[in-house]
């Protein structure tokens, strides 16, 4: 598998999904934007889950609730992660199923979706810098780009409250890097070395 | 009671599962039993006393040939009278810190003992720091039988060649002293040009005029013995772990054997 090729169409991909949430945003719009519709729908609070220690997150869910895109910024501290990191994350989530109800919340027993992180920092490099021969290491070390299955459990409020509903989600993601040394190792590599565990809280306003 | 216990059971089930909650690609977190492991290894090999003959196996460029790697030690376990093994650099593919405990997951397997020098792709990212806590200082040495070995940094490329790399003065002040002959291990061979070239004439002179039995590297990805400096000093190259091979160099009071095995 050639991985900057690999990593150049799912990032193509990503790109388009970001794009068709935009254009069904702009289709509910009325012509007198208001204020409130280009704040963030919703907020999430994650821990762990490769984009920081504790991220924080604000995004939008498209209008047939398919979609959510966020935002996040990751932080480290170097008592959790020997090193502090300052990351920034997009992430898209598809929520394929329909919500069944259980005991009064709803489940979406099934969401799956692409994330991009990025690592702040001189350490790290996007292309491979000027004193190397050209594209000398073939992959950026600030960018790691994630896939991640998960579900959300949610808990619907009363629509005139400011709080409309709060959400439980825990999210299972692999890096490009862990996903291509498990499919080249399957004898020495397990799934759960590659499968990194991420939980939040996501709430709609 | 029922709380305490609770308690208990809750920080047990915490920690088993601390593996699977990753901060980020690029955190830096290891256990107390995979830091400082040149310096446990050499505790380890110097409590066996040293045969006449020092039998010790080089293997090169670990990166992502995890599956490789776990047959080279399957493979060197069922042979008996090696002293220890040496993995010559790119531990690692791209620094991070899953790659190297992965690659010592397959390594701590070894019944001799390892230790590790730095390469290129180690020093990606926080790749540095993470070798550092896992293997130790990156300009290393060791006696063993009478024989010096020692471990340096020759990835000149990584800070740019700004002279910093290899560092000579303490590799000529290691060669100083008694000792019967030594082994400098390094990751990019002199003749490479991740090599600092203007010291590569500086590098050649200081292992000719020592005793030093033979400059051993890895990085080109493929096994060679030469003599390029034709100077008597001869420079082995060995293969990645991909191309499933590695060199066993055996040495006494007489003579220096090298062999290429394949596995």
């Amino acid at each position: 598998m050639n991985l900057p090729k690999l990593k150049s169409i799912i990032f193509k991909l990503f790109l388009f999904l970001l794009c068709f949430i935009t254009q069904s945003l702009d289709a509910c719009a009325n012509d007198s934007v208001k204020r409130s519709n280009l704040l963030p729908d919703h907020v999430k609070l994650q821990f762990a889950g490769g984009i920081g220690f504790f991220s924080l997150g604000a995004g939008y869910s498209s209008v047939n609730e398919k979609f959510e895109g966020d935002l996040f910024y990751g932080y480290v501290p170097e008592s959790a992660g020997g090193v502090t990191i300052h990351a920034l994350s997009a992430k898209i989530t598809w929520l394929p199923v329909k919500t069944i109800p259980v005991k009064g919340l709803g489940l979406k027993p099934f969401t799956s979706g692409l994330i991009v992180n990025y690592t702040f920092g001189k350490q790290y490099f996007g292309f491979t810098p000027d004193n190397y021969p050209y594209d000398y290491y073939n992959h950026p070390t600030n960018l790691h780009l994630g896939l991640f299955i998960g579900g959300q459990l949610r808990n619907n409020f009363k629509p005139e409250k400011k709080i409309k509903q709060m959400a439980l989600y825990y999210e299972l993601i692999t890096f490009d890097t862990e996903l291509l040394s498990y499919v080249k190792n399957t004898k020495t590599i397990k799934i759960h070395d590659i499968l990194n565990l991420g939980i939040g809280i996501k709430t709609n306003f | 009671m029922t709380r305490f216990v609770l308690t208990i059971l809750l920080l047990i089930n915490i920690s088993s599962c601390k593996d699977l909650f990753q901060y980020s690609p690029n955190e830096v977190r290891l256990e107390e039993e995979e830091k400082n492991l040149n310096q446990k290894n050499i505790e380890r090999l110097q409590a066996v006393p040293a045969q006449e003959q020092v039998k010790f196996v080089v293997i090169g460029d670990s990166q992502r040939f995890y599956d490789d790697l776990d047959d080279f030690v399957t493979n060197i376990n069922l042979q008996t009278g090696i002293s220890f093994v040496l993995l010559n650099g790119d531990i690692s593919d791209f620094g991070l810190n899953k790659e190297f405990k992965w690659i010592n997951r397959i390594l701590k397997k070894l019944t001799a003992p390892y230790f590790a020098v730095i390469g290129n792709h180690d020093m990606l990212a926080n790749g540095r720091l993470i070798y550092h806590q896992m293997f130790g200082a990156e300009n290393f040495s060791f006696t063993y039988g009478g024989f010096k070995f020692i471990g340096l940094n020759t990835n000149s490329q990584e800070t740019g060649y700004d002279g910093s790399i290899p560092d000579l003065p303490w590799l000529q002040q290691e060669l100083l002293g008694n000792y019967k002959q030594a082994f400098v291990f390094s990751h990019v061979p002199p003749f490479s040009g991740q090599f600092d070239q203007r010291k590569i004439k500086d590098y050649s002179t200081l292992l000719q005029k020592n005793k030093v039995g033979m400059s051993i590297h890895g990085h080109q990805h493929d096994y060679s013995y030469s003599f390029p400096y034709a100077d008597g000093v001869p420079y082995l190259v060995v293969g990645s772990m991909n191309k499933r091979s590695y060199a066993i160099v055996s040495v006494n009071n007489e003579s220096t054997e090298v062999e290429e095995h394949h596995f």
